[in-house]
């Protein structure tokens, strides 16, 4: 019986040698494989916070560990990156040459929302059109080409946007379509008269033209997203402008 | 006052040619422009439209003698840099039948020591009119743009920074979100594995 209770005894010994044998790989593992992990775990959230939110939270990161605050230059312009918050209003008058009428308009600075766009056939409602068609601005809306005329003169007024954002629906914009132009002093309403694709490297729908119009832009890509050598412009003939009075002080 | 401005190798050589005067009496915008057009610069083109906007936005900073001053260095490097080329690709052709074509195979011509040249003169007459003008050259680009005031910056007027005809207007910038995808791929990939680990080492 002592023999059996040695052999158990044994038995049980060896067993848990080898159980404890395998804690130790298991926690020898562990040790080793965690601290690795732990980095996976930090480098990953290093990734995510290459993402843009953390562009935008960066300037208060510096301030709040920055050894030596140097107030930003931009410590002005809360409202536009391109411009001082007071900076003055720009203002000038425009000629009709057939009725001899004059009327003020007033300029935008670059980045300034300039202008608010509606097509409601094909869906558009309130797009905000901004000074300019820098990257940076067309983030924020669709952006008034400042090699154009300006809104409520004369000739070619030359809108573009992102396809997958604010002219996501340009492409529902069919032949007839009633588009309205507004901005803080004058109110413009289009008709769609034409549809064409082009190159990018084809100047002559955004160049001065001989009539009223509005021409609106994105990239084209046989109706998918994303960038393209081609776009799609919506030509619009003037119907109506309408001024306002405007504040000048 | 100091503005700040951008502008394409091809609009810098039109810019110049727009100030080109064969009148040195310009007072004001209309007198630059009719010149300009004078000199060769299409009112058909974007360059033009780009010009014009530019000097109506800014028309209260500038004096007769400013567009004098324009007109003047625009006639020097004109006759340095431009004339010469023109003459030998369209002989006997005046500046101011050019096509905008024409111009930009003038400008394609051109050396990097004569774009150089011009970038000098337009840094030059800004100078002159109060215009702060620095280049940031490319070959197929000059960008420039305005130094900072007192104030931290210039106010950006609505055609002082000039941007290209055609805009890239399609889904951009798709690295940071590819980024941040993987990112959490990864941790979440790390965090299973933590935990089945420690799972097993409390076994």
């Amino acid at each position: 019986m002592s023999e059996r209770t040695s052999a158990k005894g044994k038995s049980h010994e060896t067993h848990t040698h080898k159980s404890s044998s395998s804690n130790q790989v298991l926690r020898t593992i562990t040790f080793v494989l965690t601290p690795f992990l732990m980095l996976i775990i930090f480098c990953s959230l290093g990734f995510i916070f290459l993402s843009k939110p953390a562009a935008k939270i960066q300037p208060y990161a510096h301030m709040a560990f920055a050894q030596n605050i140097v107030r930003p230059d931009t410590s002005l312009r809360t409202v536009n990156k391109y411009r001082d918050d007071d900076a003055p209003l720009l203002t000038d008058t425009v000629k009709n040459e057939e009725t001899e009428e004059e009327h003020t308009i007033i300029y935008p600075y670059y980045g300034d929302f300039y202008a608010t766009l509606n097509c409601e056939a094909a869906g558009m409602n309130d797009i905000p059109v901004y000074c300019g068609t820098a990257n940076d601005v067309l983030e924020n809306g669709a952006g008034w080409y400042n090699g154009s005329e300006f809104i409520g003169v004369e000739g070619n007024v030359v809108i573009a946007g992102h396809n997958h954002t604010y002219f996501y629906n340009l492409p529902n914009c069919d032949v007839g379509d009633k588009v309205t132009l507004e901005t803080s002093y004058c109110k413009l309403t289009y008709e769609v008269s034409e549809r064409v694709v082009f190159h990018q490297s084809d100047v002559s729908l955004v160049s001065p033209q001989k009539d009223d119009r509005l021409t609106m832009y994105t990239c084209w890509n046989n109706g998918k997203l994303g960038m393209s050598e081609y776009r799609l412009a919506i030509i619009c003939k003037l119907v109506e402008r309408e001024w306002k009075e405007v504040q000048t002080e | 006052m100091k503005l700040l401005k951008v502008m394409s190798a091809g609009v810098v050589a039109a810019a110049l040619a727009a100030t080109m005067v064969f009148s040195a009496a310009a007072t004001d915008v209309n007198d630059v422009l009719a010149a300009a057009k004078n000199a060769g610069l299409s009112e058909d083109t974007t360059q033009y439209v780009e010009l014009k906007n530019f000097l109506n936005s800014n028309a209260d900073s500038f004096t007769s003698e400013d567009f004098d001053a324009m007109i003047a260095a625009a006639n020097d490097a004109s006759a340095t840099y431009v004339k010469p080329i023109a003459d030998e690709l369209f002989p006997g052709k005046a500046l101011s039948e050019l096509t905008s074509d024409e111009l930009s195979q003038i400008v394609a011509k051109m050396t990097p020591e004569q774009k150089q040249g011009i970038r000098d003169s337009l840094v030059k007459v800004g100078k002159e009119v109060g215009v702060t003008v620095s280049v940031d050259k490319s070959d197929a680009t000059a960008t420039v743009g305005g130094d900072k005031d007192n104030n931290g910056g210039s106010n950006v007027g609505p055609a002082d920074k000039v941007d290209d005809p055609v805009a890239n207007t399609g889904a951009v910038g798709t690295d940071s979100t590819l980024a941040a995808v993987m990112g959490i791929i990864t941790l979440a990939a790390a965090s299973t594995g933590i935990a089945v680990v420690s799972k097993k080492n409390r076994k």
